[in-house]
């Protein structure tokens, strides 16, 4: 018979090339490293764009606070003077005594009057902004009632400086009235400081960062209580250049540790995967029929585990397998050993019964032809019958009772006298009285093909011992021991296989089938009975069995077998000789 | 004359075999076990060997083995039947192998076989005023040529192979024409009809009533 079919069964695809690891994970690889280097980004561009902002507004503050020293500065000089003052002297006269003695940093200061006319200016630089048309806006705004705050006009300003738009077209606006700065004060100051004071409450101030020349100057212009303009520029590029300067080495940082983490990430993926892998050329080879693979990962984590558990489930199928296998392998011995048994006999049978009908035989010829016949056929009679009784044990209605030993010995003697007396044997029968709880047939059964096998084994005129022993715990021990050609020790244990034949020439001319001590095992495991088997070859051998002890009440107890007992299935081999035909075993049954 | 050597532990099946071979004009030897067998192999020489492979001591592939050394064709007797023991057997150098159980008319039909591949046998066979090629399958009668078609040919030798045996006409069938006789033909009776009419056999292939025909010389 062939070997178990392995089923062709493809790798899965994907599976072929092996490549499936780096697979997986360059996948992972390469869907967290850009989630990483966005999250970088993202997260140092609001750090450094947040620290640029409180910076810058710091830089707004301070310009602020510059304008309005530079306005108290301007107001109280004015105070200080008499209104003839005043009108001789220019608005320069005024600004620069305090002007010089103010912070040298403060980059320009300029002054208007209301016609945006420069009163006075320390320095060319000029800025174009749109100051002054966000604070009438903002006016207008509130003259007709709408309820806006100075944080609108300060905000929308403040957002003109930080989208950068307007910073990006910066053009020098030429005044082209550059005599203009040494201009008279202008008259109406109580005037234009009452209306300012009137209409625009808080919104004399505006302020814009501006870009030119690739400067950033942060622009400021307020309007004092005095009606003349105040205009501040300070230069504050350094912010921006700090900006940018912490962008760019954040930039690089970032792509370090962008690269360094995506590298770590990538090695402990690769180790991960080595295991995976080790545990999926692993199930391979175990697919492939290599059934000693076992995978060696010495980890805690998850695939540590699986690998334990492949292991786990490797050696569970081994062990299966090895059991399916060998129940295959006793089934083809089976097999082959039945076809042997079945086949000779009937070859022989059909053999000389075609050479008796197609030859003229001598008188001599034709009775060898048809003693053979004869002594095949019984062969086969008893082949059948041993096997169904085999097959009977199987699906056989015990009737459990207690069984007196002395009935059993008695009956079992009797019926082997014939066989023992025609190889001249002698039977030495002793016995404790006791009970023994079985099936009387099938120990009747036990105990024939037991001395059937003394019989067989032994040669002409040797003895028999059959010793039936009370147990100190209730059991009952049966032994049979022959003086026969004994086993070989490493033969022992497969003599309770069927058709299994240690001499088998010799088993054959006594007419066995090899089936007798199968059927015996047979019988033990439904009595849950144990034995002992000891030989010496050429000293003979020695059966010792142990049965269980019988039941108190001595009632006759049923035990649910599998199938109802049918008539006739307790012969016990008696089938096997035309002597043994005189035994009748079903006498003892009820 | 022809040794056989029968190699075989069930001393029924040997004792057929021989007393077969023996009827058919062979000599037979019989060893029981594989040393044995061995033994009579390395002592004596034989044209062929009958081998069974169940063998107590030498199994029948061992002495298979062993034969090979000797250039003995061998036949197996196997009761196994299965496939790929007839392959171990036949791919280890055996010629043939009969299943057992066999029909004596297909034994000696393959150890005849066997033999004439080996040149063991007479390539032409005397008998009566016949004279038979089985190289040419040609069949002259006192000298003149007898045309036979190949099934007369095929009857002729299994009568001459069988001479003296009553056989039966399921087995003239399976022999000549092969597969399962279905009993009822007029075929085989046909042949015979023909066969003795050509070869002018009337008094020596006789019927034998319900069983079949025999050769007898």
């Amino acid at each position: 018979m062939p070997g178990p079919k392995t089923e062709e069964v493809s790798l899965p695809a994907g599976h072929k090339g092996g490549c499936i690891v780096m697979k997986l994970s360059w996948k992972i690889f390469f869907i967290t490293t850009p989630l990483f280097v966005l999250f970088l980004t993202l997260f140092g561009t609001w750090i450094v764009q947040k620290s640029f902002q409180s910076n810058l507004t710091r830089e707004i503050e301070s310009c602020l606070m510059e304008n309005e020293m530079f306005q108290t500065s301007y107001e109280l000089t004015l105070n200080g003077m008499s209104s003839g003052q005043r009108k001789k002297t220019s608005v320069r006269a005024v600004v620069e005594p305090f002007h010089q003695a103010m912070d040298s940093t403060l980059g320009c200061a300029r002054i208007y009057d209301d016609a945006r006319k420069v009163l006075y200016q320390d320095n060319e630089l000029t800025v174009s902004h749109r100051i002054w048309e966000e604070l009438e806006k903002a006016a207008s705004v509130q003259a007709v009632g709408e309820n806006s705050e100075d944080a609108r006009s300060d905000q929308s300003a403040g957002e003109r400086s930080g989208n950068g738009k307007t910073e990006d077209a910066p053009s020098v606006q030429s005044t082209g009235e550059d005599g203009g700065a040494d201009g008279v004060l202008p008259q109406s100051v109580g005037h234009a400081q009452q209306t300012s004071d009137a209409s625009a409450g808080t919104y004399n101030v505006g302020r814009q960062i501006v870009r030119q020349d690739g400067e950033y100057y942060v622009a400021v212009l307020a309007r004092s209580s005095s009606g003349v303009w105040f205009e501040t520029l300070h230069n504050v590029s350094s912010v921006f250049e700090d900006r940018d300067d912490i962008y760019s080495s954040y930039q690089v940082g970032m792509l370090l540790v962008a690269f360094f983490s995506g590298l770590f990430t990538l090695l402990a993926l690769l180790l991960v995967m080595r295991n995976t892998q080790k545990l999926s050329s692993a199930t391979r080879r175990f697919a492939m029929g290599r059934y000693d693979t076992r995978v060696s990962i010495r980890s805690d984590d998850e695939i540590g585990r699986l690998a334990d558990d492949f292991n786990w489930m490797a050696n569970v199928m081994n062990r299966q397998m090895e059991q399916l296998q060998d129940d295959v392998r006793r089934q083809e011995e089976f097999t082959s050993a039945f076809a042997h048994e079945l086949k000779t006999p009937l070859t022989s049978i059909i053999g000389y019964a075609e050479t008796m009908r197609s030859m003229d035989l001598t008188k001599e010829e034709s009775d060898m032809c048809a003693d053979y016949i004869y002594r095949q056929g019984k062969r086969l009679q008893s082949l059948s019958y041993k096997l169904l009784e085999m097959a009977m044990a199987d699906q056989y209605q015990m009737i459990y009772r207690n069984v007196p030993v002395k009935e059993l010995f008695d009956e079992a003697a009797k019926t082997m006298e014939m066989a023992f007396r025609e190889k001249h044997l002698v039977l030495l029968v002793e016995q404790d009285d006791g009970y023994i709880l079985g099936d009387r047939v099938l120990l009747s059964s036990l105990l024939f093909n037991l001395l059937d096998n003394a019989r067989k084994a032994s040669s002409d005129g040797g003895r028999i011992w059959l010793t039936g022993r009370a147990m100190a715990g209730g059991g009952y021990s049966i032994t049979v021991e022959d003086e026969g050609k004994g086993i070989p020790p490493e033969e022992l244990n497969r003599i309770t296989e069927a058709f299994y034949m240690v001499d088998k020439s010799r088993s054959r001319k006594e007419g066995g089938a090899g089936l007798g001590l199968a059927l015996c095992k047979k019988i033990l495991e439904l009595h849950e009975g144990s034995w002992q088997m000891v030989s010496e070859p050429g000293k003979g051998m020695r059966v010792v069995v142990l049965l269980g002890a019988p039941a108190a009440n001595g009632n006759a107890r049923r035990r649910p077998r599998r199938a109802r007992r049918r008539q006739g299935t307790g012969g016990g081999g008696t089938m096997d000789d035309p002597v043994r035909e005189e035994r009748t075993p079903r006498s003892t049954m009820e | 004359m022809i040794k056989i050597l029968i190699v075989e532990d069930e001393e029924a099946i040997a004792n057929l075999i021989r007393m077969n071979l023996v009827k058919s004009g062979y000599q037979c030897e019989i060893a029981s076990d594989g040393e044995e067998a061995a033994d009579a192999i390395a002592e004596r020489p034989f044209d062929l060997i009958l081998l069974d492979i169940m063998l107590p001591k030498l199994n029948g592939y061992e002495v298979l083995e062993y034969a090979k050394t000797v250039d003995v064709p061998v036949i197996f007797l196997t009761a196994m039947g299965e496939t790929d023991q007839k392959v171990k057997g036949l791919k280890l150098g055996a010629e043939d192998y009969i299943a057992k159980p066999f029909e004596i008319a297909e034994l000696l039909a393959r150890v005849e076989t066997v033999l004439r591949r080996y040149h063991k046998t007479e390539r032409r066979i005397r008998i009566l005023d016949i004279e038979i090629d089985t190289d040419s399958r040609t069949v002259t009668q006192n000298g003149r040529e007898v045309d036979l078609t190949i099934k007369e040919f095929d009857l002729l030798l299994l009568f001459v192979r069988n001479k003296n045996r009553a056989l039966y006409r399921e087995t003239i069938y399976e022999n000549v024409w092969g597969g399962e006789y279905s009993g009822t033909g007029r075929t085989v009776d046909l042949h015979v009809q023909r066969l003795k009419k050509k070869l002018g056999l009337e008094e020596h292939i006789t019927a034998i009533y319900k069983v079949g025909y025999r050769f007898a010389v």
